[in-house]
């Protein structure tokens, strides 16, 4: 089956002082869920922003649902309107009330539910035990509680892709399990649903992305289906004599007093023959460590 | 109901203080008429747009600074600048309304407590020149606690500095200000039309600063 694409790009380049995004071709699978992975600094929120409309001083070339080029995004209402997105604890003004959000909610986006945004609120438990507070301040309100309001707010409208800049990170563990609950459900609520997240809680955010993009320095280094990828890569494990053996071989070592633990392509598996090993399936965590300990300039 | 942009914009409890502070100042512009005189007004109408620009911090601060982050909400619409536009825009009306209002005080003191239509018509030509005073001082010191996001102290700060301006711009009329203002109805007049006109340019300058910044925020900064 030919798999189609929500967002597709060519020649990405946004320059800084001392940073280049630099993404010859992007593309985001259509009815997935989309994992973007890299250390601080490595252009994820710069390129979220790009696809989001946020930020329109860059070069190369972006095809929205298979239809609206880049010029599109600030010209034709209908391609911000399909586009989710929630940011960072900036994203709303301090001193807006829960009430005021809503209320301008209903103006900007056309396909606002306030009924749903008040649920949602309920759902999350926003204002904990008690009930829906249009009163609330932004200002008074947890940076997980912001993350949960934003995504109240953006899961309230009609739209076919969500983009996410690090919803996971202010989350507590049973909210992070929630946001998977809500990403997934997303998806399945209807045909060509997409999400695209940035987050640096891949172990939490593990069981609901299908995709994975990593990025390093401003490039994409790794990408594919995290199945595949799980295929791509392999976890070794051996004695401590080998270590200088497979160290060659492996992305990334871990030593201990006992032995080492690392990552290779499956396909140089066969360099290691011979040597006392066990191999397992690595889970995208370790997978993402050892692409970015390879590309990082972290020593 | 869909609220208007301003109504959404802002806080029920910001729109409440406007009135409040227009009424108060209304209140005070008539008292200080009464009993103080001029002086009294031109103390009153250099306070005025202290409080206009410090109340503003708690729906504008910072809304044309280039690093405003907070805006990704509606910048992630395509009707969010038709909608930062339109609130700001009528902020601005409602302020200078406010501030014209608010002078009104003391003119009505002088219609009740005054029959005489001389001392009526410098009261109106104090008005035509306090009143543009107190709308420029207040629109240029928008423009500077508009343009950065600043700390709650250093916002009154500015405010402070605003209170000069207009108090200085104020004693300095004050100073030039014929005995019998209504002798030089002409030239008041004139110095009506050209502060307002000044005020008004200020004015726009601000609108088009708070775009500039929304729309900065797009780019490179």
């Amino acid at each position: 089956m030919d798999q189609s694409y929500v967002i597709e790009g060519q020649n990405i380049k946004k320059s800084f002082k001392n940073f280049t995004l630099d993404i010859p071709e992007f593309k985001l699978p259509k009815g997935f869920a989309t994992a973007l992975i890299g250390e601080n600094g490595a252009g994820k929120t710069t390129l979220l922003n790009i696809l989001t409309g946020l930020r329109l001083d860059y070069e190369g070339n972006l095809r929205y649902f298979d239809k609206f080029t880049e010029k599109d995004i600030d010209s034709i209402p209908e391609v911000k309107e399909r586009i989710g997105y929630t940011g960072t604890d900036t994203y709303y003004l301090p001193n807006w009330t829960v009430g005021q959000i809503a209320d301008i909610s209903a103006i900007v986006f056309d396909k606002f539910d306030y009924d749903k945004f008040k649920k949602l609120c309920d759902d999350l438990a926003i204002f904990g035990p008690a009930d829906f507070d249009k009163h609330k301040k932004v200002h008074a309100l947890s940076d997980g509680t912001k993350t949960k309001l934003m995504l109240a707010g953006v899961l309230a409208r009609e739209t076919d892709l969500l983009i996410m800049d690090e919803p996971a990170s202010p989350l507590d563990p049973l909210m992070r399990d929630k946001l998977c609950e809500l990403i997934r459900d997303y998806i399945n609520s209807g045909e060509n649903k997409s999400v695209f997240f940035s987050t640096h809680n891949i172990s939490d955010m593990e069981n609901v992305t299908d995709y994975a993009i990593i990025m390093e320095q401003g490039k994409i280094v790794e990408q594919g289906f995290v199945e595949d990828l799980k295929e791509k890569y392999i976890v070794v494990k051996g004695e401590k004599e080998d270590i200088e053996k497979v160290r060659p071989v492996l992305y990334t070592m871990s030593q201990s007093n006992y032995g080492f633990e690392g990552i290779c392509l499956a396909e140089n598996l066969d360099k290691l023959a011979g040597l006392d090993i066990v191999t397992e399936t690595p889970s995208l965590f370790k997978i993402s460590v050892a692409v970015m300990k390879k590309n990082s300039l972290i020593k | 109901m869909k609220k208007t942009p301003y109504l959404a914009f802002t806080s029920l409890s910001y729109r409440i203080l406007h009135i409040v502070i227009t009424l108060g100042f209304f209140v005070a512009g008539f008292l200080a008429n009464v009993y103080i005189g001029p002086i009294g007004v031109v103390i009153l109408s250099a306070g005025y747009p202290l409080l206009l620009v410090f109340l503003d911090y708690f729906a504008f601060s910072g809304a044309s600074s280039r690093k405003q982050k907070s805006m990704h909400f509606i910048k992630s619409s395509y009707k969010g600048l038709g909608f930062f536009k339109s609130a700001v825009k009528t902020d601005l009306w409602i302020k200078h309304g406010c501030i014209l209002l608010g002078h009104l005080g003391y003119v009505l003191a002088e219609l009740i407590y005054y029959t005489d239509s001389e001392e009526f018509l410098e009261a109106i030509l104090l008005l035509l020149i306090f009143f543009p005073i107190s709308g420029l001082t207040t629109n240029i010191t928008l423009i500077i606690s508009r343009r950065i996001a600043l700390t709650m102290i250093v916002h009154v700060t500015v405010c402070y500095i605003c209170s000069m301006i207009s108090t200085v711009l104020l004693v300095i009329y004050s100073f030039l200000m014929p005995e019998h203002m209504s002798d030089h109805t002409a030239v008041m007049l004139a110095a009506f039309v050209i502060i307002e006109t000044i005020s008004i340019i200020v004015a726009v300058i601000l609108y088009k600063d708070c775009i500039k910044g929304y729309t900065a925020g797009f780019s490179d900064t």
